[in-house]
C-alpha cells in the first residue's frame, strides 16, 4: 500500500501505486480549486462538456466508440467536493495491458484518450463548441434540480447548505442554477483554461501499467508550464449559541431528519482518531447506538446513521422516519450523543467499533477509488498518513480521549423535511 | 473438488456437500478482505408453492420480511456477533433470491460458522414480527419517495397480469401487515434448505481450509428442514396488462421506462448466458451510448446521460427495460417505438457489433476486481446451472444472426409497456 511519489514540478504531483492484484488500472487527474459558489457550477459544466468530444473524436458517439474499441475503457469527467476544495477530475479505467493481445503498446492509447479529453476539447474559436455548451448547460440545470429526487442525500446536502451558509463548505458540488445564466462558451473556456493551468494538479495511477509512471510523466509534461496556486486552508467555525432549526416541506411518504454538528476536529488533528471512534460508537455501523436504539429498539426508522466529513470536521446524523416521530427521533439522537459524552459506552462497544473502523479502512484498499481517495484525503488535509498509521492511532485511543472528543461535538443545525405544512 | 479454469489465470474451486450444499471458492491473492455470500433461491416472486397437494399462497414481501428476521436469534442479534469478531454482515432480497454475506479481515472460521447459523436457524416471536413491520414500512416509504423506483415498479406491474414480478420486492405497507410468525416459519422451513442454496467465498484464502469449514459449518444443520417445494407460477399471457401507465408525483423531471416482455423462458446453462448476452448486445447496439439513436436523442434533448437499458432475466420471466429522465416523455415514447420498427425491418446495426463484444470482454475482466460482483454473478448464474467459465465462450460464439433472432423475439408490437412518472400539472 505504498504510492510512489514523483514531483513533476511545483504543484504538479504524480502518485503511482503499482499494485498488481487488480485486472484493471485506473488513472485520475485532479485539478484542485477553492470551493466557491460561482466556480462550482463552472467547473461542473466544463467537466460535462469535456466528455462530449475532442479534436480527434469530435462527437460523443465517436469518443464512446473509441473507448468501446479499447475493451470498454471507462472515461469519466466530473467534479467532487472535497473539504473546502472543488476538484475537477478526469479519469480512465482500463484493462491492464498484460491481459490483452496488444500488450504494452496499447497503454499509450489509454493515456492518450485521457490526455485529449483534458487538453484537446472540441472548440469553436476561443470557446467550447456552442452546441455542446448549450446542451450541457441545460443538462446541468436538470441535474441540479433533480437532486431533490434522492431524498436521503438531498436532506444532508440541504442541512450542510444551511449550516455553512457563510463558509465555502455550504456550496453544493454542482453549484447554483442561477450562476449558469451568465456563462457563455468563451468565458467558460477561459475559466477552464485557468483551472487546468493555474491550480495544483494531482495525478493518481493505481494498477499494473507495465512501464510504471514514466509514460505518464512524459505525456503530461505540459502541466509544468506557468505557476500554480496552493490549496486554500479550511475555514473554522464554532456552533452558534442557539441551535438553528430549518424546516422544509414537500409531499413525501417519509420524513427526513438531519442533524449537523460542529466538531472542529479535522483529519490533521491529533484527536481525529478519537472522533472517528466517537462517530463509530454513535452511528457509523449496525452495532452503533443509533441503529441499535432508533431502529432495533424503538422501530422508528429503516435507515439511521452518522458520518464525518474528515477535512471540514463536521458530523451529520441522519434518519428517515414517520413525520409524527421526528421530535422523538431528535430526542433519541441527542440522548445517545450525550451518553457518549458522559462515557456511557461499554468495553464491547468500543472494541467492536475499533474493529469495524479497521475493517473499513483496510477494505478500502481492495478498490481503486478506495486507494486513491484515502491518499488524496491525506494530501488535502495536510497530513499525509497511510491507512496503517491512522489505524495505529485508532487502536491507541482510550476511553477518556473519546469522551474529550465527544465533548467538542456541538449541535449546529437541525434540518427536517416533511409533508406537513 | 472440481477445478474450473476461468481464464486470466483465475480458477474456481467447486464442491457439493453430502447435504446438497454447493460451495465455490475463488482465491484472489493480495486482497485484504475476505468475502463470503450465501444465496438462497427464494425471492419476492416465490409466493405460491405446493406442499404435497396443498397450494400455499403467501403475501407479497414475505421473502424480504424473512430476510430481516433471520438476523434475530434466541438472545441476540447475529449482526452483533459479526461485529464482535470484526466482520460486517448484510443481506439483500431480489426478485429471484435472497443473499446473506459478510466481509472480514480476520476470524474467517468464526464468520463462516455465524453465516451458517444465520441462514439455518430461525428464532422469531410474535412481538418481534410486529416490531419489524414498522421498520419495513419505513423502508417501503423510503423507496416510495424515489420517482425512478416508482417508475420501475409501475412498469413491472403494468406488464404482468399473473406473474408475481409485478409486486414490489418489499411488498406494500398493507401486504406486510398480514405477515405472521406462522407463515414466515413455514416459508423458512421450505426454502432455507442446504440443497436450495449456494455459497461463494472470495479473497486471499486457503481453498481447502475454507471449503472444509463451510462444509462442516453448514452440514451441522443438515436434516433440520422440511422437504423440498416447487414454487408454482400461474400461466402468464404473452401481451402486457396495460400499455401505458402515468403516475403523478413531485419530480423536477419526468422519469420514464419502456419494457419489452420476453417469453423465451426456462433456459439454463449456456442458453441462459446466451439469452442474457444477446439481449444486452441487442440493447447496447440499438440504444447504447455509441448508437445512432442515443446520440440523436441526446442532441435533441430528449434524453440525458442517465438514459440506459438493462435486461432482467429469470427462467420464469424476462424483461428488457429502457430507462430515461426526460422533459418530453411522450415524444421519447414515440421515438423509441419508431426506432424499434426500423430495427425490426433492417436488423441490428452491424458496424458496432465487434466493438461491443470487446467491451463486454473488458467488463468480464473487470468483474474480477470486485469480490462482491464476482459473488453475485457466480451465485446468480448458479441458480440457472450456468458458470462463469462459459461467459467468454458464449460471448465469442455470438453472431449478429443470434442477436437478430433475439430482436425478433423481444421487439414486438404487442409485448411492451411504458411507464411515466411526472409532475402533477
Amino acid at each position: 500500500m505504498a504510492f510512489r511519489y514523483t514531483r513533476m514540478c511545483e504543484s504538479v504531483h504524480i502518485y503511482y501505486d503499482p499494485v498488481d492484484k487488480f485486472k484493471t488500472a485506473n488513472l485520475r487527474v485532479f485539478f484542485v480549486t477553492p470551493l466557491n459558489r460561482h466556480t462550482a457550477s463552472m467547473n461542473t459544466l466544463s467537466s460535462m462538456i469535456l466528455r462530449r468530444g475532442t479534436k480527434r473524436h469530435p462527437t460523443l458517439q465517436k469518443l464512446t466508440s473509441a473507448l468501446e474499441d479499447l475493451y470498454g475503457a471507462s472515461l469519466e469527467t466530473s467534479t467532487m467536493k472535497f473539504g473546502e476544495t472543488h476538484v475537477l477530475s478526469a479519469d480512465i479505467e482500463f484493462v491492464c495491458p498484460k491481459y490483452l493481445t496488444e500488450g504494452e503498446k496499447i497503454l499509450d492509447q489509454f493515456i492518450s484518450m485521457l490526455y485529449e479529453v483534458i487538453f484537446e476539447p472540441c472548440s469553436e474559436g476561443d470557446g467550447f463548441c456552442r452546441e455542446y455548451f448549450e446542451q450541457e448547460k441545460s443538462n446541468l440545470r436538470e441535474l441540479i434540480r433533480s437532486q431533490v429526487n434522492q431524498k436521503t442525500q438531498y436532506a444532508v446536502t440541504r442541512c450542510i447548505e444551511e449550516m455553512c451558509k457563510e463558509e465555502p463548505f455550504g456550496v453544493g458540488k454542482y453549484g447554483k442554477e442561477a450562476d449558469l445564466e451568465s456563462a457563455d462558451p468563451v468565458s467558460l473556456m477561459k475559466h477552464y483554461t485557468e483551472v487546468i493551468s493555474h491550480f495544483p494538479v494531482y495525478i493518481f495511477a493505481v494498477g499494473d501499467m507495465g512501464n510504471g509512471e514514466k509514460p505518464l510523466i512524459e505525456k503530461f509534461s505540459r502541466l509544468c508550464t506557468g505557476t500554480r496556486q496552493q490549496i486554500p486552508p479550511v475555514v473554522s467555525k464554532d456552533a452558534p449559541l442557539e441551535v438553528r432549526r430549518v424546516r422544509e416541506y414537500m409531499p413525501v411518504s417519509q420524513a427526513r431528519l438531519v442533524i449537523g454538528y460542529r466538531t472542529n476536529i479535522r483529519r490533521s488533528d491529533p484527536r481525529y482518531a478519537a472522533l472517528v471512534l466517537f462517530d463509530g460508537l454513535l452511528g457509523a455501523f449496525p452495532h452503533s447506538k443509533l441503529f441499535q436504539n432508533v431502529r432495533e429498539r424503538e422501530g422508528l426508522a429503516y435507515y439511521v446513521f452518522s458520518k464525518i466529513e474528515p477535512i471540514k470536521g463536521i458530523l451529520v446524523a441522519s434518519a428517515g422516519v414517520d413525520e409524527t416521530n421526528l421530535d422523538r427521533t431528535i430526542e433519541l439522537v441527542s440522548t445517545e450523543v450525550n451518553n457518549i459524552k458522559r462515557g456511557q459506552f461499554s468495553e464491547d462497544e468500543l472494541e467492536y467499533t475499533k474493529k469495524a473502523v479497521e475493517n473499513r479502512l483496510l477494505s478500502a484498499m481492495d478498490s481503486h477509488p478506495g486507494r486513491i481517495l484515502s491518499q488524496f484525503e491525506g494530501i488535502v488535509s495536510g497530513k499525509l498518513e497511510q491507512p496503517e498509521e491512522l489505524l495505529l492511532a485508532v487502536r491507541r485511543v482510550n476511553r477518556d480521549e473519546i469522551i474529550e472528543a465527544a465533548n467538542l461535538v456541538a449541535i449546529d443545525t437541525i434540518y427536517t423535511l416533511s409533508g406537513r405544512s | 473438488m472440481e477445478i474450473v479454469e476461468l481464464g486470466l489465470g483465475e480458477k474456481l474451486y467447486r464442491t457439493r456437500t453430502p447435504g446438497g450444499l454447493n460451495v465455490a471458492v475463488l482465491p484472489r491473492r493480495g486482497y485484504l478482505k475476505k468475502y463470503v455470500a450465501v444465496t438462497v433461491e427464494y425471492g419476492s416472486i416465490h409466493l405460491d408453492f405446493y406442499v404435497g397437494d396443498q397450494q400455499l399462497r403467501t403475501p407479497p414481501g414475505i421473502a424480504h420480511f424473512l430476510e430481516h428476521k433471520m438476523f434475530e436469534k434466541a438472545q441476540y442479534n447475529i449482526s452483533d456477533r459479526f461485529s464482535g469478531v470484526g466482520a460486517s454482515s448484510n443481506a439483500f432480497t431480489s426478485h429471484t433470491s435472497t443473499t446473506y454475506l459478510f466481509s472480514t479481515l480476520e476470524n474467517l472460521d468464526e464468520c463462516i460458522d455465524l453465516l451458517a447459523e444465520l441462514v439455518l436457524t430461525l428464532y422469531i416471536t410474535e412481538d418481534s414480527v410486529e416490531r419489524e413491520k414498522s421498520i419495513i414500512e419505513q423502508e417501503i416509504r423510503m423507496y416510495e419517495d424515489n420517482p425512478s423506483w416508482k417508475c420501475l415498479e409501475n412498469l413491472l406491474s403494468s406488464m404482468y397480469t399473473n406473474h408475481p414480478v409485478r409486486f414490489n420486492i418489499a411488498g406494500t405497507v398493507e401486504s406486510i401487515r398480514s405477515i405472521t410468525k406462522e407463515t414466515l416459519t413455514r416459508c423458512y422451513e421450505r426454502f432455507y434448505r442446504l440443497d436450495n442454496m449456494v455459497v461463494f467465498a472470495g479473497g486471499d484464502l486457503d481453498v481447502n481450509q475454507v471449503t472444509e469449514r463451510i462444509g462442516s459449518a453448514f452440514e451441522a444443520y443438515a436434516g433440520t428442514h422440511g422437504s423440498a417445494v416447487e414454487p408454482s407460477f400461474q400461466v402468464e399471457p404473452e401481451g402486457v396488462r396495460q400499455a401505458l401507465t402515468v403516475f403523478q408525483m413531485e419530480t423536477p423531471i419526468s422519469i420514464c421506462a419502456l419494457g419489452f416482455k420476453d417469453m423465451d423462458l426456462g433456459l439454463t446453462g449456456r442458453e441462459h448466458i446466451m439469452r442474457e448476452l444477446c439481449s444486452d448486445l441487442l440493447l447496447e447496439s440499438c440504444f447504447g451510448k455509441s448508437s445512432d439513436k442515443y446520440n440523436e436523442w441526446y442532441e435533441k434533448g430528449l434524453i440525458n446521460n442517465r438514459f440506459g437499458a438493462f435486461f432482467l432475466g429469470h427462467s420464469s420471466f424476462g424483461t428488457a427495460v429502457l430507462r430515461a429522465e426526460s422533459m418530453y416523455p411522450r415524444d421519447l415514447y414515440s421515438a423509441i417505438l419508431e426506432a424499434v420498427n426500423v430495427y425490426s425491418k433492417h436488423g441490428v446495426p452491424h458496424n458496432s457489433f465487434n466493438r461491443l463484444k470487446k467491451k463486454y470482454m473488458g467488463s468480464f475482466i473487470n468483474l474480477f476486481n470486485s469480490l462482491e460482483a464476482l459473488a453475485q454473478t457466480h451465485n446468480e448464474y448458479f441458480l440457472y446451472d450456468a458458470t462463469l467459465a462459459d461467459y467468454l465462450k458464449v460471448l465469442d460464439s455470438i453472431t449478429v444472426h443470434h442477436v437478430n433472432e433475439r430482436l425478433a423475439r423481444l421487439f414486438r408490437e404487442d409485448n411492451h409497456a411504458y411507464s411515466i412518472v411526472e409532475k402533477d400539472e
